[in-house]
């Protein structure tokens, strides 16, 4: 397959917004993340008027966002969550809270629309974020407990970004976690003593940079290191780890941390056009892992991402960091000098 | 009830062995259980270790039962032996070995990862492995973290009074970034010592860094206090530079013990060399050694590696040219300092990129003219006069802060420069430059790009070799 099938690609994230099959119920929660994916990949595709009614969709997200009106005083579990499948109305039961992914992806989709933020609860926002730092540096996903790792850092930190405010987090325990989970390849893992893998390298890279730390964190052994690690995932495509399946969604992982780490320019970008274009989906559109599995939203959006990166022609340029498209950006740096000119937020304890 | 959810995790994780939360609920019934029986636990994980190797959420689950369990790291790593054994490819087993290994036998101020006594036997239980199977590339990066030398703490490389502006004020480079308060940095100047520090880079920690001294008063000498040895370092200004440690300036501490044991591996990988000269692994194991070992005596050789490399393995083609370009870097600026010149020549060395600028903040004039340079960051360049950097392909320049910059004459005709804020960014201005030359760049297309630049370049004098 020797073209990329930018038309079917754009019907198959239209088809993910109007109905998602059966076999995705059990990512109920997550199903900010599923929309995510969608919109911002009908953005990248400069499709984004395939979206009718983008109010009722900014409207939808809002709805998923746990304000301080209605967290009664405990801002802990405030931010989004993934859908109404654990809302719980007012008062909030023990069980409905945010989750830090869908936080981010939230945000990130409401920017893709063109929405100014002006509706998120910032204060909140930033006390709900506090509340799932760890000790040690990491996050948790959501006040519920279950895993902490480098995924939830990234959120953590985009977030921040975002709100362009900091107050939300431990920026030097977040910088030390990140660092103690460099390994001995100098690939990132999920968390110290974990194996470093392609996903958690990029939550890793993209959390210092996002802080401004990237240059200054690593020596220049261990940026150069990393470099290697991440130039060694690739065979045609990009793996995630040494000695595994080439993956589509590792085109964004490994292709944005090589560019936050300036080394892009490395990467043979004929090669790995062929692997994603070999992982499209000819019939439903979309890309799957890798070629014949079946497409999935997670690996559309990021074979696509990593594909702009490649200055893939017709896909708009991203943050490599963010994972959004410039135009997205530019409605983030809007808001952001408008929140510049009110009186400041700061995350209430 | 925390029986059944036992087995109703296994069930889950039957279906998907890589599911994060039934991996997650199965730790939470172990931690809850009165009486959990850890022992089940291990060769659960054991099962599925078998079933894959590689799952990572399975060797994590292991770590947590063999702590619950009470087993020693001792006990664990024969267990790693037992799992290298069977199947050498296995990545995950490798780094499982790193782990425990640096938790046994840390390293003890030496250069090597772990303990010296260790180290022996490491090298050739992996030399064993990468040797059997020179194409898998599991053993070669543990290999290449064993050889990889620990770099000495930070010390101070150089410490140079700036000339021009009102106040005296000086600039210290550092070997390795740190932040001047955690190395207690400080300018002595006779009368007073100043700790207030401004980075070039702006970053909370970095190598180069820059006081002022009070008005009137003569800096005299910097001072730093080692984070690992406590031992500290005074270095007088504009005076001679440090002694070297023995690695040189740009290498490892290697004990006499390690070093011959890294000369032996060399003449091994050597070995191996001839009868797989098209792998790649080895030819960039035998570079790492020979940098790490006597980059000067093995110059030749390590150039010729490279070059090979460059054909071997083509799609990191770019990161071995940056690499070659980092070693020609080390090599002029070591010959530089034995020298004691403060001009620094790096024109007509294919370099792609620039390294060390740190080791460069002495140098009054830097000159990089017919290279393949990139971008040009000259930051930490605070003290230098004069950079020329003509016939290469930079699409971006940074330049240290203005009122940190001492440049007088910069030259870059013949670049790849596109618009004014490829050279000037967002910032500026730079009072201090005098001469300009951006002739040959397709910025020269851009109309009123000459008002444009003597508006950020308020003491320009003359402009692509035109007086103003």
């Amino acid at each position: 397959m020797m073209e990329f099938l930018h038309k079917r690609h754009a019907r198959y994230f239209k088809f993910c917004m109007d109905s998602i099959p059966g076999e995705y119920t059990s990512l109920d929660t997550s199903r900010m993340t599923l929309l995510f994916y969608a919109v911002s990949g009908l953005d990248l595709l400069g499709q984004l008027d395939l979206v009718q009614d983008k109010q009722s969709v900014i409207e939808w997200v809002y709805r998923q966002q746990i304000t301080s009106e209605l967290c009664d005083g405990d801002l802990s579990r405030a931010g989004f969550r993934g859908s109404p499948a654990n809302s719980s109305g007012a008062p909030l039961n023990q069980w409905d809270c945010s989750h830090v992914t869908m936080t981010y992806t939230a945000l990130a989709t409401l920017l893709v629309l063109g929405d100014d933020l002006s509706r998120v609860d910032r204060a909140a926002l930033l006390s709900g974020l506090r509340a799932l730092q760890l000790p040690g540096g990491s996050f948790l996903s959501s006040l519920h407990g279950g895993e902490s790792d480098m995924r939830f850092v990234y959120c953590a930190a985009a977030v921040s970004y975002m709100l362009d405010d900091w107050s939300g987090m431990d920026r030097e325990k977040t910088r030390e976690y990140v660092l103690r989970s460099m390994r001995y390849d100098h690939g990132i893992s999920q968390g110290p003593l974990l194996e470093s893998h392609g996903g958690s390298t990029f939550c890793a890279v993209a959390t210092l940079a996002l802080m401004g730390e990237l240059e200054s964190a690593l020596t220049e052994q261990q940026r150069d290191g990393l470099v290697f690690w991440c130039l060694s995932r690739q065979g045609v495509g990009f793996n995630g780890r040494p000695n595994k399946q080439e993956d589509s969604c590792y085109t964004f992982w490994i292709g944005a941390s090589l560019r936050l780490l300036d080394a892009y320019q490395f990467v043979r970008t004929d090669l790995l056009r062929e692997f994603v274009y070999s992982a499209q989906d000819p019939i439903t559109g979309g890309l799957s892992k890798w070629p014949g599995h079946g497409a999935d939203p997670l690996h559309t959006y990021l074979g696509i991402s990593g594909l702009s990166l490649a200055g893939q022609e017709g896909l708009k340029p991203i943050h490599a960091a963010l994972n959004v498209s410039a135009d997205a950006v530019e409605v983030l740096r809007r808001a952001q000098a408008r929140w510049r000119d009110l009186p400041p937020v700061k995350a209430v304890d | 009830m925390l029986k059944s959810d036992l087995q109703f995790t296994e069930q889950c994780l039957g279906v998907n062995p890589k599911s994060y939360c039934a991996w997650h609920h199965r730790c939470w019934v172990m931690e809850n259980m009165p009486c959990p029986d850890w022992e089940a636990e291990i060769q659960l994980c054991d099962r599925y270790l078998k079933l894959d190797g590689r799952n990572f959420h399975c060797w994590d689950y292991r770590r947590f039962v063999v702590a619950g369990a009470g087993r020693s790291a001792a006990d664990e790593l024969a267990s790693a032996d037992r799992l290298i054994e069977t199947n050498f490819s296995n990545y995950s087993s490798w780094h499982y070995r790193s782990h425990l290994l640096s938790q046994l036998f840390p390293a003890s101020g030496t250069a090597t990862p772990i303990r010296e006594d260790k180290y022996l036997h490491e090298l050739e239980l992996v030399q064993n492995a990468a040797f059997t199977d020179p194409s898998d590339q599991a053993p070669w990066f543990y290999h290449r973290w064993l050889l990889q030398g620990r770099r000495p703490a930070a010390s101070i490389l150089s410490c140079s009074v700036l000339r021009g502006g009102q106040m005296a004020r000086v600039a210290v480079a550092l070997s390795r970034p740190a932040r001047p308060a955690d190395v207690g940095l400080t300018l002595e100047t006779g009368e007073s010592r100043v700790t207030e520090w401004a980075s070039p880079t702006g970053e909370s920690s970095g190598t180069v860094w820059v006081a002022a001294a009070p008005a009137g008063s003569t800096p005299t000498a910097v001072v730093m206090t080692s984070s690992e040895s406590g031992a500290e370092q005074r270095l007088a200004c504009n005076g001679p530079p440090p002694a070297l440690p023995s690695g040189g300036a740009f290498g490892s501490d290697t004990s006499a013990a390690a070093g011959s044991l890294l000369n032996q591996e060399l003449d091994n990988i050597w070995q191996l060399g001839e009868m797989e000269p098209d792998n790649k692994w080895v030819l960039l194991s035998s570079v790492v050694l020979m940098w790490a070992l006597d980059p000067r005596q093995h110059h030749d050789k390590i150039l010729e590696a490279v070059d090979e490399l460059m054909k071997l393995d083509s799609l990191r083609r770019g990161y071995y040219r940056d690499l070659r370009s980092r070693f020609i870097i080390e090599r002029k600026l070591e010959s530089v300092r034995e020298s004691g010149l403060i001009e620094l020549d790096l024109s007509c060395c294919h370099l792609t990129a620039i390294y060390h600028t740190n080791h460069m903040v002495a140098m009054t004039t830097l000159d990089a003219d017919n290279n393949q340079l990139r971008a040009l960051d000259l930051r930490h360049l605070v003290a230098t006069e004069r950079v020329t950097a003509k016939a290469n392909r930079v699409r971006r320049v940074s330049l240290p802060p203005g009122e940190l910059c001492c440049l007088r004459r910069l030259a870059l005709n013949d670049n790849d420069l596109r618009e004014v804020s490829d050279l000037v960014g967002e910032d500026g201005p730079w009072p201090s430059v005098e001469e300009l030359s951006v002739t040959g760049n397709p910025v020269c297309e851009v109309p009123g790009y000459e008002e444009q630049l003597k508006e950020r370049f308020p003491g320009l004098k003359m402009l692509n070799g035109k007086a103003l």
